[in-house]
C-alpha cells in the first residue's frame, strides 16, 4: 500500500471514526478514559522505529 | 467546511454538556489522546512501510538515516504530544487538587504545540494532515495559557 492510499484511508475512514468514538465516549462518560489508558506506554510509531533500525543494522552494520 | 462542522459538533458536545471546568478538561485531553492514538497508528504504517523502501534502496547507513529522517522527526514529535499529554492531565490533577489555573493552562498550550507540530510533519510527508488533530488542538486551544518551553521541539 503507498502512502497516498494510506493516507486517503486514514482521512475517509480514520479521521472520523475516531472523531465519533472519541465524542461519544466523552460526552457520554462522567469520568473520561486517561491517557495512560487511551495511549500505551510505548507508541506504535515507536515501535515501528526500533524494529525498522534493528534491520538497518543488519544490513548496514 | 466538513472539518468545520465536525470541530463545531466537538465543541458543542464538549462545553455545551455542562460540567466543571476540570471535567471538561478532561473530556477534551480524551478526545486528544484518541486522536493522537490514531495518528499514531497511521503514522506506524506510513513509518514501517518507507523503512521497508529505505531499506531496500540505500547503500550504506548514512543514506538509509537521510530517507529516514523527516519520520524519525515524526517519531520524536509523536512522543513529545504523548509527554505533553500526560503533562496535561497532571496539570488537571493539581488544580483539581486545589492548585493553580495557570499550571493546567500552560499544560495544554503545551500540548497544543506537540499536535501542531505533529500535524505540520504529516502534512509534509503525505501531503495532507489529519483533521483528528486539527480537532483535538482547537479544543485544547480554548483552554489558554503558554507553554513555558519544556515540550517544544
Amino acid at each position: 500500500m503507498d502512502v497516498t492510499s494510506i493516507e486517503k484511508a486514514y482521512t475517509l475512514i480514520g479521521d472520523l471514526a475516531v472523531l465519533i468514538k472519541a465524542i461519544i465516549s466523552a460526552v457520554a462518560d462522567k469520568d473520561p478514559d486517561r491517557v495512560e489508558k487511551i495511549l500505551p506506554d510505548e507508541l506504535r510509531t515507536s515501535i515501528a522505529r526500533h524494529a525498522a533500525e534493528a534491520k538497518a543494522s543488519e544490513k548496514f552494520g | 467546511m466538513i472539518r468545520l462542522m465536525a470541530w463545531m459538533f466537538t465543541a458543542t458536545a464538549l462545553f455545551g454538556c455542562g460540567g466543571s471546568f476540570a471535567s471538561n478538561a478532561r473530556r477534551s485531553i480524551s478526545v486528544a489522546s484518541e486522536a493522537l492514538a490514531q495518528t499514531d497508528r497511521t503514522s506506524a504504517r506510513l513509518y514501517s512501510e518507507a523503512a521497508r523502501e529505505a531499506l531496500q534502496v540505500s547503500h550504506d547507513r548514512a543514506e538509509y538515516d537521510r530517507r529516514m529522517a523527516e519520520y524519525n522527526e515524526l517519531e520524536i514529535s509523536l512522543r513529545a504530544a504523548h509527554i505533553a499529554l500526560l503533562a496535561a492531565q497532571a496539570g488537571v490533577d493539581v488544580y483539581d487538587s486545589g492548585g493553580r489555573k495557570l499550571d493546567l493552562q500552560s499544560g495544554f498550550a503545551c500540548a497544543v504545540l506537540t499536535f501542531e507540530d505533529i500535524f505540520e510533519r504529516i502534512h509534509d510527508i503525505t501531503g495532507g494532515g489529519p483533521s483528528a488533530l486539527m480537532n483535538a488542538v482547537q479544543l485544547m486551544k480554548a483552554y489558554g495559557g503558554e507553554c513555558d518551553g519544556r515540550y517544544e521541539h
